[in-house]
């Protein structure tokens, strides 16, 4: 095995040692553990800061300067001195704005387009690619020295090459996981601390055993090198030794700004930070980490320049152990050089990609691609993270061409120089873009393009004329003999050092140009501020759309999900430009949001045509946003409608208007399901009456209505010309010329209960999706309703027949309570009349029976009169006893009939006959009249008797004497009416019906005692109402009484039915 | 701006007039000091300095 196999084995292990760590920090961010968000972390992060610029080149220039590398060190400790300060307001505001590049923050600071940021890219990546190179460079030069090799000539041989594709990849994988610039990559900070670790590690290993393996210590290296002339004026500056005063001031400005601008620093100092008071610890903590990794250059220099014969001072750190045969540590420092080399390449590479793609890359890519454009609604973020890859690949081999064409004849820190001394180009811009109200665009591009111009022309023109590229004719004599113009001493200056020479009149074009431009052009003080977002009106569904298409769904959902639930369209505008401007770029940003919110021609020239089809269809989805909120607000008061009524129709009639009035079609129906099977127009808005009745009919697949029914589909008629189904049809279009029409279901619950309709006659329509959506749910909203409405309806309809019924019991029982109330009266009332009534003839009986008792009557006169007297009354007893009897017969409907054909006169005799003796106590004389075509009587023969002898003695006892009593008999409607008139005083009509009850009597106003038991006539009326008649009775007062009551005749069994009981 | 910052602000000031000339030009002779020296012995003891001052100053205020 040969040394390059195991440098090679080295190196590709360490990378995958940096992919792992990368990996797993990445996963536990996933899970939720930020190993980063750290202070300390932070701080060594930074630490990128230390390429193998620092690692070999400082040594290097230690060696042949002295001094020289310290103010590259010096100004960033002091820069971060101000870092809670300046450097805080700078991360905040960069983060607060979505800043994710410095062209990013001079597009924020001075206003869109997109040529301040393309300009600014193409400063960064012309001034970074040699700085790239030259860690490459160092990589392979490194390599090569450790296997002993000769510097390979081909690409495939080449280290370096081998290490850019690595970097170019793990770039990629850790550094471009997301199209969210904005978004940290933790797995790419954790390798770049692990990396600044090793290489502090590494350097103070290395140093220490330099200094004091080799060197001997301190003490002993110092005298030495003080002894030496050589070596002494490296302590000092100025005259004599390799750096004077102003370069030492200079390249302190130098690096200050570097630290702060180069796109890696930037990169982590903005994009990585996770809280801005972790720059509290890094204003100590990173000068720290600077003054440790540069404690021991000075001594190895010198150990180098002391002991290291005419090796490369570069490469001390590899070289001084290889001649002390230590491989080992000779591996070491190598794997130190390539961690401080890889660390930077990756950030650089990474930051430099965002950058390119954001200024103007993306919009350059849709320029070259249509496909990116249509269809606009594609998802082109993980396209656009491909693009992203490639470009940081392109960065890491641009690099990587420039180290194999012109960086062989460059030392380190020359081209590291270089490079810093193109970052100073943008202080002007960012400081006072920063802090001077009167900046302007103009003035910042102007400065930019001639400060830039400058550094080509002093610094990068005279670096070509070093590599051999162009005549030195150039240096010394200047451009077409010109001498003011010699690169190296523009306009006669002389005295300083390149680099400072170059940062004087760079910087003096540069804020020249910046204020000249600045003061002509900036019209008011917020003339070139940010343009606000105009307002608009965006909905968050369209948003997370627009940015599905850029950042893939995910990252869409985490943006837009973070806000509130009710954020305020200009708050979600606002997050939508902020992602997409870390995604895109600011300028691409802006023009996409612009172009959401305006017409496209608007902007047509500006948004390069790249986005015209994303801002068409926004354009579009616009249109149908309106319209969408339109039917929502339809289906808002639909449902409003639906909920203030609970009667169907009107809540039909409500819905069916406000279809009419919102969409216009003249003509709706509601159809439902009725209970015997057929579809039934229920509500109708402009059908005619016959049609109503004709189109009742059970659901058929005949009709489109029935089809629509049956299969629970809208059913769609957009031009009437071309139907199927022509039944009924003619029938509608008798009374209106329908063009079109659409039947929805109206399904609840899963059932299909009715259908609605809406017809047109306003031609064929075309009836699109959400329309036919639209009205299918305002089909189903009104079934639910109409369902609920009938419930409400039966439910009504059936508490109504229940009140009935509970009112009719109530009343009922009112009733059945009033009569058992009266009845109790009226027993009370019989008991203690009947009590009087009895007591009555047995007090006559008693006194009578008792005077013959104890007195001795005599006279038998009197004796008879006396027992003539309780004859009576014992027979009025009897009389009163047997009605008694008959009368709770008759309550207890234990009354029986024996009904037989009969004559009516023979019972009007016997009647006559009983009553004789009273006729003939008063001198009455008694009439009897019948009628001789009146036919036999069915009836009971005693009780016929029974009732007539009743009549007769009342007739009697209202008679006056010698009066006239007539008995009539004649037929009338079926019956036979017998009457008994009398002479007496009559009875008042209002008591007339009164008379029939128990116990009253009509009391004789010349009589003092009743002149009955009362008994008689209820006893008739139940008799008679027994035998199936009536009995009544009409008066007038002073005119007599006639008491009327009808039997029924005696039917011949064949003649029909018969009365019985 | 808290008073740490101010603090450390103030520090950059005086980093500014120690690390730069005219003061720098004084330790600018070729002297050494412990066998070292004394430029260098300086700017190291100044850079040192100024890390373990900010470092103290950034401790003054808790977060």
């Amino acid at each position: 095995m040969n040394e390059t196999f195991w440098v090679a084995l080295l190196g590709i292990g360490y990378l995958l040692v940096l992919f792992a760590i990368a990996y797993a920090t990445d996963k536990a961010r996933e899970s939720g553990h930020s190993l980063v968000d750290n202070p300390w972390v932070y701080s060594v992060s930074l630490a990128v800061y230390c390429t193998s610029w620092t690692f070999y080149g400082s040594v290097g220039q230690a060696a042949t300067t002295g001094l020289g590398f310290l103010p590259i060190y010096l100004g960033p400790t002091l820069i971060f001195l101000l870092g809670p300060s300046l450097l805080k307001r700078l991360v905040s505001f960069c983060r607060a704005e979505g800043v994710t590049s410095l062209p990013d923050l001079l597009e924020v600071l001075y206003g869109k387009g997109w040529a301040l940021g393309a300009l600014a890219t193409t400063v960064m990546v012309v001034g970074i690619t040699p700085y790239i190179g030259l860690q490459l460079k160092a990589v392979g030069y490194t390599f090569d020295l450790l296997t002993g090799r000769s510097a390979a000539s081909g690409i495939l041989g080449d280290a370096s090459f081998w290490a850019a594709l690595a970097l170019s990849i793990f770039a990629g994988l850790f550094g471009a996981r997301s199209l969210v610039a904005s978004e940290r990559h933790e797995g790419m900070v954790a390798a770049v601390v692990f990396e600044s670790v090793v290489k502090l590690g590494v350097f103070l290993v290395l140093g220490l055993y330099i200094t004091y393996g080799i060197g001997g210590g301190l003490s002993h290296i110092f005298e030495k090198a003080v002894a030496d002339p050589n070596l002494a004026r490296l302590f000092l500056l100025g005259d004599g030794s390799g750096v004077s005063m102003p370069t030492w001031v200079s390249l302190s400005i130098l690096s200050a700004s570097a630290v702060v601008l180069l796109p890696r620093q930037f990169h982590m100092l903005v994009v990585e930070n996770v809280q801005p008071r972790h720059l509290r610890t890094a204003s100590w903590a990173f000068p720290a980490y600077l003054l440790l990794i540069n404690v021991l250059v000075l001594p190895v220099a010198l150990v180098g320049r002391l002991y290291g014969g005419d090796l490369v001072p570069d490469f001390y750190m590899i070289s001084l152990p290889l001649t002390r045969g230590h491989t080992g540590l000779a591996f070491l420092a190598f794997l130190g050089g390539f961690s401080a080399a890889t660390s930077m390449v990756i950030v650089e590479a990474v930051a430099l990609a965002t950058m390119i793609l954001h200024h103007p890359g993306v919009a350059v890519l849709g320029g070259l691609f249509p496909g990116f454009r249509n269809p606009a609604n594609r998802d082109v973020s993980a396209h656009l993270l491909y693009a992203k890859r490639a470009v940081i690949l392109g960065v890491v081999l641009l690099g990587y061409a420039f180290k194999r064409s012109i960086g062989e004849s460059h030392t380190l820190v020359a081209t590291g120089l270089l490079s810093f001394s193109v970052m100073i180009q943008f202080v002007p811009a960012v400081l006072f873009g920063l802090c001077w109200k009167g900046r302007s665009r103009t003035g910042a591009l102007a400065g930019l393009a001639a400060g830039f111009g400058v550094w080509i022309y002093t610094l990068l023109l005279p670096s070509f004329v070093d590599s051999g590229w162009m005549n030195e004719t150039f240096l010394t004599q200047g451009p077409w003999g010109i001498e003011m113009l010699r690169p190296r001493e523009l306009f006669g200056l002389h005295g300083f050092d390149t680099w400072t020479h170059a940062i004087i009149w760079s910087l003096l074009f540069n804020m020249g140009t910046y204020f000249i431009f600045s003061f002509l052009t900036s019209h008011s003080a917020d003339g070139s501020q940010r343009t606000e977002l105009p307002a608009a009106w965006a909905t968050k569904a369209e948003l997370e759309g627009l940015l599905t298409q850029f950042v893939g769904a995910r990252m869409a959902q985490e943006v837009l999900g973070a806000l509130p639930e009710r954020s305020s369209p200009q708050l979600l505008l606002e997050a939508t430009e902020r992602c997409l401007a870390s995604a895109l770029g600011t300028p691409s940003a802006h023009m996409i949001i612009n172009s959401t919110l305006a017409w496209p021609r608007e902007h047509a020239v500006e948004i390069l045509d790249v986005f015209g089809g994303v801002s068409q269809t926004l354009v579009e989805s616009r249109d149908a946003l309106e319209r969408r909120l339109r039917e929502l607000m339809v289906l808002h008061e639909a449902s409003h409608a639906l909920s203030r009524s609970l009667n169907i129709d009107t809540l039909l009639q409500e819905v069916l208007q406000l279809i009419k009035r919102e969409f216009g079609f003249e003509h709706l129906g509601v159809r439902l399901l009725d209970e015997d099977g057929l579809l039934r127009i229920r509500s109708h808005v402009g059908l005619s009456d016959e049609y109503v009745k004709i189109s009742a009919m059970p659901p058929t697949r005949d009709t489109y209505f029935g089809s629509c029914f049956l299969n629970a589909r809208p059913v769609v008629v957009g031009d009437t010309r071309e139907i199927s189904k022509p039944l009924l049809f003619s029938k509608l279009v008798k009374a209106v010329p329908i063009s079109a029409f659409i039947h929805a279901p109206m399904i609840y619950e899963g059932r299909v209960i009715g259908v609605l309709t809406a017809y047109t006659s306003r031609g064929a329509m075309h009836f699109t999706d959400e329309f036919v959506e639209l009205f299918a749910a305002l089909a189903n909203q009104l079934a639910m309703a109409t369902t609920n409405a009938r419930l409400y309806g039966e439910i009504q309809a059936y508490s109504h027949a229940m009140e009935e019924k509970v009112a009719r019991r109530t009343a009922e029982l009112e009733k059945a309570n009033t009569r058992l109330l009266e009845l109790d009266r009226l027993k009370s009332d019989f008991l203690s009349t009947v009590s009087h009534e009895l007591r009555t003839p047995l007090t006559s009986i008693r006194s009578f029976s008792e005077i013959l008792l104890r007195y001795d009557v005599n006279d038998a006169e009197k004796r008879r009169k006396f027992i003539d007297i309780i004859h009576n009354e014992a027979e009025r007893l009897t009389r009163m006893i047997n009605d008694l009897l008959d009368l709770s017969k008759i309550e207890a409907g234990r009354l029986e009939l024996f009904p037989e054909p009969l004559e009516l006169k023979p019972v009007f005799a016997r009647s006559i006959g009983t009553s004789q003796p009273l006729f003939a106590e008063k001198g009455i004389n008694v009439i009897s009249t019948i009628e001789e075509s009146l036919p036999q009587v069915f009836a009971d023969a005693d009780r016929l008797h029974q009732v007539l002898t009743n009549l007769l003695a009342n007739a009697v006892k209202f008679s006056p004497e010698g009066g006239t009593i007539r008995l009539g008999g004649k037929m009338k409607d079926g019956f036979a009416l017998i009457s008994v008139t009398d002479e007496g005083p009559g009875i008042p009509p209002d008591r007339l019906e009164r008379i029939f009850e128990r116990f009253h009597q009509v009391r004789d106003p010349q009589q003092s005692s009743p002149l009955g038991t009362g008994l008689g006539l209820t006893i008739s009326r139940e008799i008679v109402d027994k035998m199936g008649g009536k009995i009544w009775g009409e008066s007038e007062l002073g005119e007599g009484a006639v008491f009327f009551f009808t039997v029924p005749l005696y039917k011949e069994p064949n003649g029909g039915s018969v009365q019985t009981t | 701006m808290t008073k740490s910052s101010r603090r450390l602000a103030a520090l950059f000031v005086i980093g500014i007039v120690a690390l730069y000339p005219p003061l720098l030009e004084a330790f600018n002779r070729p002297a050494s000091f412990l066998g070292i020296p004394i430029l260098p012995l300086y700017l190291f003891s100044a850079w040192g300095a100024l890390v373990l001052v900010s470092w103290i100053l950034s401790r003054g205020d808790t977060p």
